[in-house]
């Protein structure tokens, strides 16, 4: 009560006034500012997001003049009970684990190892580490395409040369390893993104803590255990949440190594965004790329929601 | 003494052994891009016998990349000129403006970065082919700015939220309309800010394969990704020393970055990832 009367309350007079100028001012201002980015997103974002979530409990091509009946969850039965769907699950999930710890783990190793020790010349190696992210996902992937090669390929190239004359793995071909020869295009490239923002992270720590610790006779392990770690914490999290992301979607890698026969061999390397891809290009099973649209948004919100939980119960308390 | 030198020796090679699978295949593109298809199919590792740079001409004129990098050039200069205005308004609104809606703005926000564009890809389609808009780089400029502007924004807000709110009460009292303290105070002191969101705008457009593969289908709008996937090995066709000198011209935006802007880009990245 006392609460609701404060507010209900009429301050001063003169304050009221010149507040509400202001505010209407601000209210204008706030309008001008946000209509034309609102009217952006709503076209191109919130519209076709919300109509996914509509089309995937209708059965419509996408193409008919009126869309067909309400059929409840009977398009997701469809466009999941599948070989390709079990497939794109399975390895959309893998490639998470692996986009989550794999470059995340190499590039703060890394970082720590170049910014902490007395390596020299430190520029040289930073840009060693950096290299791969000069191209974009999409060309390095498709540069891999070469580099996978089996016969001419720089990988299998190097086995021979080092001896291994009959060992010519089928990177790409092979439908075994298929996925896991994608995941490297993909740990190849976004480890030099994580070493990076690492990188100016470990940059920040304050350096009297390292020699806090040399005083008082750590070794270079604990340094990095008790002292890096903790310090790059926040930055980690940024990290892992980014290449959590990424790594549910890495359409960029399997699209330039797999065209054509996108998602293949036999549907080896199939992602949850590459069906959609396949389906959306089709243009005549709307409530199936909707229904699998739905599926992929509540793996990622899932995902990195309890990503971000997990993060923030286990933050310690200071 | 002798432990700790052997220890530096270890660390190099620990460094170094790290460092290879990162340097080697770029090294090797970049030495392939001086090369001839015929060294590369006889010995990918060898040596050029000379510096092939007419590769290079043949990626730009023959294989038309100079149509390509004009085409991104022209799309990720659009985004990223639509970005840094509409990032830094609504930025600045979600920051500092008190209105109606506010919150639920910030959370339609954040609910977009989450949002994979794959989850409504297909309907996505749709809209640009009602626009009329199939097939033109106006699509992938707009589908860009718009998928992509949430990311920025947020960025730009924790770029406003670290300015103090005096300086815009300092304004005011002088007599400063709101709009006034946004563009004559604020504006200018979030430059920094601006600088990041721009350079993130720009690489992000440069690099996307996406939305130009999704809405593009003339080679002649192709952007310079999307082009170089096509480039790949189909049938027998092995013209692999245009596509090399192609990825290696791919590079040009990254390098300037790299050359000019790195720290700062990276500090206002992690800025802006914190306080998101």
């Amino acid at each position: 009560m006392s609460a609701l009367g404060s507010k209900l309350l009429p301050r001063p007079l003169e304050a009221w006034r010149s507040a509400s100028a202001r505010t209407r001012e601000q209210w204008l201002l706030a309008a001008a500012l946000v209509t034309p980015a609102i009217i952006m997103l709503s076209i191109f974002v919130f519209y076709p997001a919300l109509q996914t979530i509509g089309l995937s409990f209708y059965k419509w091509d996408g193409i008919s003049p009126d869309m067909g009946g309400f059929v409840g969850l009977k398009t997701f039965e469809r466009a999941t009970d599948n070989f390709p769907f079990s497939q794109a699950i399975k390895n959309s999930l893998l490639w998470g684990v692996v986009g989550l710890f794999v470059p995340t783990i190499i590039g703060l190793v890394a970082a720590a190892l170049v910014e902490d020790t007395n390596l020299r010349p430190k520029p040289l190696f930073r840009f060693a580490f950096f290299v791969p992210y000069f191209f974009s996902m999409a060309v390095a992937a498709a540069l891999f395409t070469r580099v996978y090669d089996p016969s001419y390929g720089m990988i299998n190239q190097v086995i021979h040369a080092l001896g291994f004359t009959d060992v010519k793995p089928q990177w790409l071909g092979d439908g075994r390893i298929a996925i896991y020869a994608a995941m490297g295009v993909f740990v190849w490239h976004e480890t030099a993104f994580c070493y990076i923002v690492f990188t100016a992270a470990i940059q920040q720590i304050d350096r009297s803590l390292y020699d806090a610790a040399k005083v008082d006779g750590a070794s270079e392990v604990q340094v990095f255990r008790f002292i890096t770690i903790p310090s790059v914490r926040d930055v980690a999290t940024f990290v892992m949440t980014i290449m959590l992301i990424v790594g549910l979607t890495p359409f960029a890698v399997v699209f330039p190594l797999t065209t054509p026969g996108l998602g293949g061999p036999y549907y080896a390397t199939e992602i949850l965004p590459t069906l959609i891809f396949k389906k959306a290009r089709q243009g005549y099973n709307a409530s199936e790329a909707a229904a699998l649209g739905v599926i992929l948004l509540i793996l990622v919100i899932g995902i990195v929601s309890a990503f971000l939980w997990f993060r923030e119960r286990t933050a310690p308390k200071d | 003494m002798l432990s700790s030198k052997l220890m530096r020796y270890a660390l190099y090679a620990l460094v170094i052994l790290m460092a290879l699978p990162f340097v080697f295949p770029s090294a090797w593109v970049f030495m392939a891009s001086f090369s001839t298809n015929t060294q590369i199919t006889m010995d990918s590792l060898a040596l050029p016998d000379r510096l092939y740079v007419e590769n290079y001409a043949q990626a730009w004129t023959g294989a038309k990349f100079s149509t390509f990098v004009y085409n991104s050039l022209a799309v990720s200069g659009s985004v990223t000129v639509l970005i840094g205005i509409l990032a830094t308004m609504l930025g600045y609104a979600v920051a500092r403006l008190d209105f109606p809606g506010r919150r639920l703005l910030l959370l339609l926000i954040m609910m977009a970065i989450v949002t994979p564009v794959f989850s409504y890809l297909e309907p996505l389609t749709r809209v640009v082919r009602h626009l009329g808009l199939a097939n033109s780089r106006t699509a992938v400029i707009l589908t860009t700015t718009a998928t992509f502007l949430p990311v920025p924004t947020l960025l730009m807000r924790s770029f406003f939220l670290t300015l103090p709110e005096e300086l815009g009460d300092a304004g005011r009292v002088e007599g400063a309309s709101e709009f006034g303290v946004f563009r004559y105070i604020m504006v200018p002191l979030a430059r920094s800010g601006v600088l990041t969101v721009l350079i993130f705008a720009f690489l992000w457009s440069w690099n996307d394969l996406l939305l130009p593969a999704v809405f593009i289908q003339a080679p002649d709008k192709y952007t310079i990704a999307y082009a170089i996937t096509t480039l790949k090995p189909a049938g027998f066709r092995t013209d692999h020393v245009t596509m090399f000198a192609a990825s290696i011209i791919s590079t040009g935006p990254m390098i300037v970055v790299y050359l000019l802007l790195m720290r700062r880009f990276i500090a206002g990245l992690t800025v802006g990832g914190l306080r998101g």
